[in-house]
């Protein structure tokens, strides 16, 4: 994969209250899943110093976007290419304080059907 | 055998503009379609002519049938894929790396100046070798297809094959046509003719991208500009045509909304969501899914069903397809509008689909899917309706040809594919909540999802792609039935009618504007209007009456 082309993941974040984290999220529940708003700033301006186009937070997680250079700077070398499961990013190298707060840094898999299989 | 092949030795440009070869811009394409020319009964190969091609000389550079079937038979066994066959050339695709190891040669880009639609001027990424002088041929001279093949043409980059028709070609095969076959099927044309066409309503589908198909601009549909998801691009082409066909349904049911696609590559759905979330619709039209039959859900899937949840906590409504044979996610979410598939035959009864899903989640204890039906084909391959997509796209070449069904019969390169699935289904009962949401714009995701199920067409016959029959009343199959937008919509207002206080309605006029027949009993006669309790009776005599009077 060429280091400039341009990927996009997923960091999905802990429910800052985590009894919440095995009920299933729905419009009733949502709320009660969001993260900590401090841990979600301190993770979007680390991934801002990283290099990655950061979105806003949106229900319990944010997208980052970058060249696939700064994607294996940070997670390693492994991304998705020609995969067809999801794939979620190895997160050791995020800083301790924040890498709790993080579920999973992931690429969702490619759809089972719609555009490919309509 | 014949003598002349695309040699390297004889090639001319013969009229072709002169190429300027470039540093490659653009990387080669993950597949590559091309034209194989089986060596023809004339002895001169249709490369290497220095005739003219017409309906006179075609026939020249036909070939024997003998010679085509080998021919084929071989690049399949080579590991291209034989899309079309014709007495000219055979329609392959395959890798670039494959042409390049079959043919014993190197393939590169090339950025030329071109002109889209509407006297654009723009460059264009072709991809040609380098090996001979006729832009985009691949010599099969010294490979072990020199025998059976005079040469391959790599097809050209799709914005020279402008002049999409904005009408469907016409096939012999049972289909349905859109807008009128879609709208008529859903009930739609009885709310147009009301006045409801979801004019005012945001609908914002995410899907593969949208092309400007004559189609539309004919139609004179209301279009926003294309907005880009995660790592996307290109936002003037639908490269696959699956977002362009499916919006093509939605606009059937729903022909006055104001309509975006958000563009997804699929390696990030969930932010391509979002990013349809932040521009406000009123509805998100999702045509895509994975299959899920047990959980837990991947981190990714949780963060979709978050997303999903929070657009419709904000009042957002959210259509998912609910799959084709799949257990499908996020169409088994508890809050979106999860839409399996009716097939409406010739005399127009009605069957479940064979090609979709309807079940009982395991993931969500207590929910059953679909919630409503679309119109969708039957196995193999659901090509029932035909659609505009972009000439030359996936859906285009991967459909053409052959025999319906799976395939449509019509050309590659023509913008028309023949396509269903509840992919299609999704997007019509999305342009249906678009009509209820016109009718009474107070209305919650989950009261018009009660709606579409409370007015849908009962259907009693068939069994889905996980094996569901259908039966009276609600079943795995169809979920309630086929969508009925006419009865949706009169039951929307149904709703608007204010019941906070008397008085506040005069019943009477309501009855006698649906069918002159008294209604509702006692509370008709109320003068202080009616309470909550009554709006639901009113409302269900008024759905009997217009049934009684065939409406």
């Amino acid at each position: 994969m060429p280091d400039g082309q341009q990927l996009s993941a997923e960091v999905v974040l802990r429910p800052a209250e985590p009894a919440v984290a095995a009920e299933p999220i729905t419009s009733a529940t949502v709320a009660g899943h969001a993260p900590s708003q401090d841990a979600a700033a301190g993770l979007t301006r680390f991934f801002r110093s990283s290099g990655f186009d950061v979105g806003p937070l949106v229900a319990i997680s944010f997208t980052i976007s970058g060249p696939s250079a700064s994607f294996r700077d940070l997670f390693g070398p492994e991304l998705p290419s020609g995969r067809r499961g999801s794939l979620e990013l190895d997160l050791a190298r995020l800083p301790d304080d924040l890498r709790r707060h993080v579920l999973a840094v992931s690429f969702a898999a490619p759809p089972d059907f719609g555009p490919g299989s309509p | 055998m014949a003598t002349e092949s695309a040699s390297k030795a004889t090639k001319a440009t013969k009229g072709v503009a002169k190429r300027v070869r470039r540093p490659p811009a653009e990387p080669l394409p993950p597949v590559l379609y091309a034209q194989a020319s089986p060596r023809s009964i004339g002895g001169v190969g249709l490369f290497s002519t220095s005739r003219s091609v017409t309906s006179e000389t075609a026939a020249s550079y036909y070939s024997e049938e003998g010679m085509i079937r080998s021919a084929a038979s071989r690049l399949q066994t080579a590991g291209f894929q034989v899309l079309q066959i014709s007495p000219v050339t055979i329609n392959i695709a395959g890798p670039p790396s494959l042409f390049e190891e079959v043919f014993g040669t190197r393939l590169v880009t090339d950025e030329r100046a071109v002109i889209k639609s509407g006297a654009v001027e723009t460059t264009a990424t072709f991809v040609d070798s380098p090996d001979t002088d006729l832009a985009g041929l691949i010599s099969t001279e010294n490979t072990a297809f020199a025998d059976v093949l005079e040469g391959v043409a790599i097809e050209e980059p799709i914005y020279f094959m402008a002049g999409e028709s904005p009408f469907a070609p016409t096939k012999a095969y049972w289909h349905l046509r859109v807008p009128g076959d879609i709208s008529a099927g859903c009930n739609a044309d009885r709310a147009h003719r009301a006045g409801i066409t979801g004019k005012g309503v945001k609908v914002v589908m995410v899907d593969s991208g949208w092309y400007a198909h004559p189609y539309f601009s004919r139609r004179g549909y209301k279009f926003s500009p294309v907005v880009l998801g995660p790592a996307t691009a290109n936002a003037g082409d639908d490269e696959n045509g699956h977002g362009t066909g499916e919006s093509a349904n939605a606009l059937a049911t729903a022909p006055g909304i104001d309509f975006t696609m958000v563009k997804v590559n699929f390696v990030n759905s969930i932010g391509a969501f979002n990013a349809a979330a932040a521009l406000g619709p009123d509805i998100i039209s999702c045509s895509w899914g994975s299959s899920k039959q047990f959980g837990p859900l991947s981190a990714a899937d949780t963060a979709l069903a978050a997303a999903i949840a929070s657009a419709v906590a904000s009042g957002i409504i959210v259509v998912f397809s609910a799959g084709n044979g799949h257990w499908g996610f996020p169409g088994q979410h508890p809050d979106v509008v999860s839409v399996g598939g009716v097939h409406m035959k010739p005399d127009t009864s009605l069957e479940a689909s064979s090609y979709s899903s309807g079940f009982a989640s395991n993931i969500y204890p207590g929910r059953n899917v679909p919630d409503v039906s679309g119109l969708v084909g039957m196995q193999p391959g659901a090509s029932y309706i035909m659609l505009p997509i972009q000439s030359g796209c996936e859906i285009d070449v991967s459909r053409a040809g052959g025999t319906w069904p799976p395939k449509d019969q019509t050309t590659a390169s023509d913008g028309w594919g023949a396509f269903s699935g509840t992919s299609a289904a999704a997007p019509q009962v999305a342009g249906v909540c678009a009509l209820i949401k016109e009718a009474c714009g107070k209305l919650t995701p989950t009261q018009v999802r009660s709606i579409l199920t409370a007015t849908a067409t009962d259907v009693t016959s068939g069994t889905n792609a996980l094996g569901n029959t259908a039966g009276p009343g609600f079943d795995l199959a169809t979920g309630p039935g086929l969508v009925d937008a006419y009865k949706a919509v009169l039951s929307a207002k149904v709703k608007c009618i204010p019941i906070i206080g008397p008085p506040v309605i005069q019943p009477s006029k309501l009855i006698k504007l649906a069918s002159g027949r008294r209604l509702a009993g006692d509370a008709a006669e109320e003068p202080g209007g009616i309470t909550a309790e009554d709006a639901a009776l009113l409302e269900q005599a008024i759905l009997e009456s217009n049934d009684d009077l065939g409406l």
